[in-house]
This record gives structure tokens, C-alpha cells and sequence, in this order.
């Protein structure tokens, strides 16, 4: 797979990747927002390019784009049109984001619902010798999902650890070269709380994998909101 | 997790990781703090301990150390079982600092990482309410205290992790909203002792080339922490669009601190600061103004 380093289109100045785990409706929409920092020294007139590079949940390249910003500035993309070639999986047509971009740039990413809004930031990395976590919670009427997205160009898998309590199981996933996977761990592990109880029960997982490669992830959290309709919320 | 006493025994740490974070205590919303302290290519559950600090609070300081913590467990407490003032007398947004050590000599801390959770409860009928929201943040790792030998844990880092990563500069960019959904604001916690000056820098044409200009934002007390509201006009220097979902305003925050009370060299004031000060936009429900998200900068 070619990058945009690769192909020229940045020149040779460095790049950063960035990287998000992404949605479109009906699940939520996002929106990605750059901007560049003010104190960035460009000639006048001249812009900094971020490239966008859209892969779906088999790991395909679906789509292409560029923003461009002025120091101190802020671009703004909706992206839920550029989502539209991505397979589904797990029920959701979700995709991952690669952004090459200069240093000195920064990328948010506002995921919606007609009921809200929020912001989710940056995949976390894992990798054979980072292990990383997140704090849960489960209740009735509120998902936790986890999006994992393989970085590498090698088959990973994916090692969980759910502490709850006194309880400690485990759970594994295993996700093709580039590929993203959607996990409702409400879902997979159902056994260790009262799916019906309205009292949330905190818990934490542990992530980690073995090998020579880095995985990506992120927690969505899904809750009821107003008029029967639902939030998210991410961390940022 | 037990909680041992409040008052933090000096038990000679030699790898330190270090966050300062802010938290909400009110009727309505309740703070958590999660940590999980980890040693990359270490399993081997070695004790941890947890410090954790909230000052700003008409001058009310507070420690407790959590112990009890294992490599490689993640942990959460709480802040109001940690600090029972939180519980009654106390409300408001106060400055967390953190340290998590592991007793086991030689350990580089470097993989450790935590996250504040705030929870808002019932705020509108409708709500969410019974299970309430959760937003969940990523706090700003702090470089080494002086004479820290452990070069490696030098790096602020975006997603809160004592990642290994080359210097930073000491605030990263941010972007502050204003739409139908959000308000943005910053919120800066000084854990140092000496008042210090907020700017947001913008960009301005100097010389043939674009360069950064200074506007003040305000002043942040000794241990003490601020929320400064981002209105109309900040943002009049900012992007206007409209999106499928409203109209959007939006603008680059590029923050600087400076200490006029502190005598010495720049480049010492600086690394001082950048241990002391820590900086967040947050971004609240433009209805209910309940916090939706975080981003350290």
C-alpha cells in the first residue's frame, strides 16, 4: 500500500500520521477538524496540506482527500461522504483514518448524533511491548464498544483482559493486516453484569498483543439520550 | 485499593510519572480517577503506589497516597472517597497531580497512563440521566522533576501514556468550537507558586512571513486553577462554516505561559512552567453546559 510519502504528493519534508477510528450514519457522523499552529512559519499566501487516507474495515483503501490550512487557522471536512465505499462490519459501515500532515498540525475528530455531540480523539497504540487500558462501564441501556484497527501489514491479534470486580476474564480477536474490527463488549461480556440494572458496575480492560506490531484503539460509549435517541462519547 | 493515610511517605522513588489534571466535584457531577501503571516488557505484578494531590480551593490542599496499586492492574478510585471533603463542603473544579511509582527500583514508568472520568447526573428530565454521561480525558503527563535521570520519560504526550517521543513544545494546538452543540473553554491548573499569565497566540503577517501574535487570556494564581470562557469575540479571528449539522465557528488555540514574578534564565522559567502548568480546552453541552469532552494541550 502506498503512502502519501511514498507518492510525493508532501515532498520530503516529515510527516506525522495520525490516526481515528471513524463512523457514518446511522451509527454517528463525524467531522474532521485541522488546524495549524499559529506560530508555524510559512511564506504568505502559502497553505500546509494534511493528506486523508480512508481504509475500511478489510483493510481496502476507499478514499482520498486533502485539507489544506493557513498558520493559525482551522479546516473543517465532513466525512460522512467519503465513508460511503466501506464495507460493512459488525453491522456498522466504520472506517479507519490515516492523516499525514506536517508537525506543527493538529486533527480532532466531532463525531454527532441528532441527539449530541462530541469529541473523540487519536487511536491509542499498542504494540508486543505496550500494553494500554480503559476504564468501562456497563449498565442496561448503554453500549461500550471497541473499535480496533491493525496498523501493521501482519495478522494481530488482540488480547483483552477484563478486570470487574474480582473477575478477571479474557478475550481475544484476531484482525487481517490493516483491518478494523468493532467490539461491543457489553456484548462479550455479558455474564459479568446485570444487562437490565440501571446501576453501572465500573470496570477496566487491559489490552496488549504479541508480536511485532502496532494496533490502534478506541472506546465508544453508547448511551441513551434524549427522545429515545442515543450518545457517544469518546475519549479525548 | 487501600488508601494510606494522608500524607505521602518518601520511600526514595527513582522513576517517577507525573500528570497534573483538573476535576469537578458538585451536586451534579462527580469526578473518577483511573490509572494503570504499567513497565513495557515487565508482567512480573510489582506494588505500585499512587499519589494523588488536589489543591485550588480557597486554599484547601489535600494528599493521599492509594496503595495497594500492581503493575500491569488497572485501578480507579473515586475522588470523593479519596478526598471525603469532596462529598459536603467542596465544589467546584480543583487541580489533581499525580504520581505513580513503582517500588521495584530501576523501573521505568514510561508505559503507566491514566484517565479522569467526570460523570453528570440527571440534568434533564430526558437525560441520560439514570446511568448519567461520562466524559472521559486523557490528562497532561508532566516532564521530569529536575535531576529525574530518566531522559526518556521527557515527552508530553497526547493520549496521557509516558510515551517515549522526542521534546515537545510545551502546549500542543488546540481548536476551540463554537456551535449549535458546543462551547468551548480553557481550563489551566497552575500547581506551582507563583502567579503566571495566560496568552493565546494567533497568527500575523510580520516581516514577509506569518507569525505569531499574543493575545492575553488571564491569570492563574498560585495552586489555583481557571476556566476562562472562549466567547464571540475570540472567535472573531476564526473560521465561520456552515456544516450539514449548523454553523460552526472555530479557531486555532496556541497557548503560552509566562511567570513575570520568577527571576532566572528563560530557558529555566520555562522548564519550570512546563512542570507547574498544565492546560485543557473543554468543551461543554451549549445547553445544559454539561462537559462533553477534554483535550489536553
Amino acid at each position: 500500500m502506498s503512502t502519501p510519502s511514498d507518492t510525493g504528493k508532501t515532498g520530503t519534508a516529515a510527516l506525522k500520521i495520525s490516526h481515528f477510528w471513524l463512523s457514518s450514519a446511522p451509527f454517528f457522523e463525524a467531522t474532521l477538524l485541522s488546524a495549524c499552529q499559529a506560530g508555524k512559519e510559512v511564506e504568505p499566501g502559502k497553505t500546509v496540506t494534511s493528506s486523508l487516507r480512508f481504509i475500511d474495515a478489510d483493510g481496502s483503501l476507499v478514499n482520498e482527500a486533502q485539507v489544506e490550512m493557513t498558520p493559525g487557522g482551522v479546516s473543517v471536512l465532513e466525512l460522512d461522504s467519503l465513508l460511503g465505499a466501506c464495507k460493512f462490519e459488525s453491522g456498522f459501515k466504520h472506517a479507519h483514518l490515516e492523516v499525514y500532515s506536517p508537525e506543527g498540525t493538529v486533527h480532532r475528530c466531532r463525531i454527532h448524533t441528532r441527539q449530541g455531540a462530541a469529541l473523540i480523539g487519536e487511536l491509542v497504540p499498542m504494540s508486543g511491548t505496550r500494553r494500554i487500558f480503559f476504564p468501562v462501564k456497563f449498565s442496561g441501556g448503554r453500549n461500550n464498544y471497541l473499535a480496533l484497527v491493525n496498523l501493521s501489514d501482519e495478522e494481530a491479534v488482540v488480547r483483552c483482559r477484563l478486570f470487574c470486580g474480582g473477575r478477571s476474564p479474557e478475550a481475544s480477536w484476531t484482525l487481517a493486516p490493516r483491518a478494523s474490527r468493532l467490539i461491543d463488549l457489553s456484548v462479550e461480556f455479558i455474564e459479568y453484569f446485570d444487562e437490565q440494572s440501571q446501576l453501572p458496575v465500573p470496570a477496566h480492560i487491559r489490552l496488549g498483543v504479541k508480536g511485532d506490531y502496532t494496533v490502534g484503539a478506541q472506546m465508544i460509549e453508547k448511551s441513551t439520550g434524549p427522545n429515545d435517541g442515543y450518545v457517544f462519547a469518546g475519549l479525548s | 485499593m487501600q488508601q494510606a493515610g494522608s500524607r505521602r511517605t518518601q520511600s526514595g522513588p527513582i522513576y517517577l510519572a507525573r500528570w497534573l489534571a483538573f476535576c469537578v466535584s458538585n451536586a451534579m457531577t462527580r469526578s473518577t480517577f483511573h490509572f494503570f501503571p504499567s513497565v513495557d516488557n515487565v508482567s512480573a505484578p510489582y506494588p505500585v503506589n499512587c499519589t494523588l494531590s488536589m489543591f485550588g480551593s480557597a486554599g484547601r490542599e489535600n494528599s493521599v497516597v492509594l496503595e495497594g496499586g500492581r503493575l500491569g492492574s488497572p485501578d480507579g478510585v473515586r475522588l470523593e472517597d479519596a478526598f471525603p471533603e469532596m462529598k459536603g463542603e467542596m465544589s467546584g473544579i480543583f487541580g489533581l497531580s499525580v504520581e505513580l511509582e513503582c517500588s521495584q527500583q530501576r523501573m521505568n514508568m514510561a508505559g503507566s497512563a491514566c484517565v479522569v472520568e467526570i460523570s453528570s447526573q440527571g440534568i434533564t428530565p430526558q437525560a441520560v440521566a439514570a446511568r448519567g454521561l461520562e466524559t472521559r480525558f486523557w490528562p497532561k503527563l508532566l516532564p521530569p522533576l529536575p535531576g529525574e535521570t530518566l531522559r526518556q520519560m521527557s515527552a508530553p504526550l497526547r493520549n496521557g501514556s509516558a510515551e517515549n517521543e522526542a521534546p515537545a513544545p510545551m502546549f500542543s494546538t488546540g481548536i476551540a468550537l463554537k456551535d449549535p452543540a458546543h462551547n468551548t473553554s480553557i481550563i489551566a491548573v497552575n500547581s506551582g507558586d507563583a502567579t503566571v499569565r495566560l496568552l493565546c497566540s494567533t497568527a500575523a503577517l510580520q516581516e514577509g512571513t506569518m507569525g505569531p501574535e499574543h493575545e492575553f487570556i488571564g491569570e492563574i494564581p498560585a495552586r489555583a486553577v481557571s476556566e476562562f470562557a472562549l466567547g464571540d469575540k475570540f472567535f472573531e479571528q476564526g473560521l465561520a462554516q456552515e456544516c450539514s449539522w449548523g454553523n460552526l465557528r472555530a479557531r486555532s488555540v496556541d497557548l503560552q505561559v509566562e511567570a513575570p514574578a520568577l527571576q532566572g534564565e528563560t530557558s529555566q522559567i520555562s522548564e519550570l512552567l512546563a512542570g507547574t502548568v498544565a492546560c485543557y480546552l473543554v468543551y461543554r453541552d451549549a445547553g445544559n453546559r454539561r462537559i462533553t469532552a477534554v483535550t489536553a494541550l
